[in-house]
């Protein structure tokens, strides 16, 4: 009995069903984000997030990181907008933020720097927050627009947080505000 | 052969003559035997001829020219009975040979789209799961999700996306408060300063 057609058939099958499945894996869609006088673009697998942090403009999560108990995503990217800060120049402000933030013992710095985003100054700050036991990486990125100054707060797991600097920078050297 | 046929006729009849021709004293006997002898050894080599054909299964070799015209005309005919029946026959074949033909490419075609109707279906049905996941993948993105992390070291208040800074007076005069609940609650305790929401 000839097999050949059977084994073409199967290789074929194969193939189409993964083409299915790497549609699903398109990591090049993005999408947007223009509300509440801010613009930014985020990974296309993302989701708008409710947001309950003081002075929160926006949030998007990865729906894959969602604890089912707390619906908290570990992969996330938080924008706010400190009011406390209105008046001040972004350097006072940040500096005045982590002169006593550190002294919480949940939070572990990382790394400080100053950066520049779309040729603006810019600070960065990474850290290790640690909440309920579970330990998250941050990435928050201080810059000045329009007078205003916004916190773009990068959040995953330690473990995964080099592989979302990707996703993280999407959405940083895209934001804008309108 | 038929000229053998005509030639032991024509021997036997001029051995008739000879021995007619002797009796009457027409020629010597020295003449008569030798020709006699001549004669009838040519009538015996037709003979021995005529037996090795009958021992070939050729033995009609004494038939007369009539006869072998007679089945000469019958070979004819059915050798054109055969030559008509080998038309048929082979106008038959190539029929033959045209529907088996057809009926190959008949097999080829149905094996064709059963393939291509296969491919087809399985061709769908990649694209029918492909989209299940990512409808799977919607429904993921479905599952409600908080955010109540932050980047500030002091406690402000609380808002939302759908309700924010519209009013900063109101906003600031609530950060106020929280502030000054929050050192009262610092010095009660003595520890340390800064507490993050959530």
């Amino acid at each position: 009995m000839n097999i050949y057609p059977f084994l073409i058939v199967t290789l074929l099958s194969l193939i189409v069903l993964a083409s299915g499945c790497v549609s699903n894996t398109n990591l090049n869609q993005t999408k947007t984000y223009s509300q509440n006088g801010i613009y930014f673009v985020y990974n296309g697998t993302w989701e708008n997030a409710n947001v309950s942090s003081p002075n929160a403009v926006a949030g998007v999560g990865d729906p894959n990181t969602v604890n089912p108990q707390t619906h908290e995503p570990t992969t996330f990217i938080l924008i706010q907008k400190p009011n406390s800060t209105l008046g001040t120049d972004l350097q006072t402000a940040y500096n005045q933020n982590y002169a006593t933030f550190f002294n919480n013992t949940s939070n572990q710095r990382v790394s400080d720097a100053n950066i520049t985003v779309n040729n603006n100054k810019a600070f960065e700050n990474v850290y290790i927050s640690t909440s309920g036991g579970v330990q998250t990486e941050m990435r928050a990125v201080w810059l000045s627009q329009n007078g205003q100054i916004y916190v773009i707060l990068c959040g995953a797991l330690p473990s995964n947080f080099e592989n979302q600097q990707k996703n993280f920078n999407l959405t940083i050297n895209s934001f804008k505000v309108q | 052969m038929i000229d053998i046929i005509n030639d032991k006729d024509k021997l036997i009849q001029s051995l008739r003559e000879l021995e007619f021709n002797f009796e009457k004293g027409k020629i010597s006997k020295d003449s008569y035997s030798s020709q006699k002898k001549i004669l009838t050894d040519k009538i015996d080599n037709i003979e021995i001829v005529n037996r090795v054909k009958k021992l070939q299964g050729k033995g009609e070799v004494e038939r007369t020219l009539d006869d072998w015209t007679k089945k000469k005309k019958e070979d004819q005919v059915v050798q054109e009975e055969n030559e008509e029946l080998m038309r048929k026959y082979m106008t038959s074949t190539k029929t033959r040979d045209l529907r088996t033909t057809k009926e190959k490419k008949r097999g080829i075609t149905r094996n064709r789209t059963i393939l291509a109707t296969l491919l087809a279906v399985i061709f769908f049905s990649g694209i029918a799961f492909g989209f299940l996941l990512i409808n799977s993948s919607s429904q993921a993105s479905a599952v409600p999700m908080t955010l109540n992390q932050t980047a500030f070291s002091t406690s402000n208040h609380t808002t939302n996306v759908t309700n924010n800074t519209n009013s900063l007076n109101t906003n600031t005069t609530q950060t106020s408060q929280s502030q000054t609940t929050k050192t009262n609650t610092i010095s009660g305790t003595g520890s340390g300063t800064n507490n993050t929401t959530g």
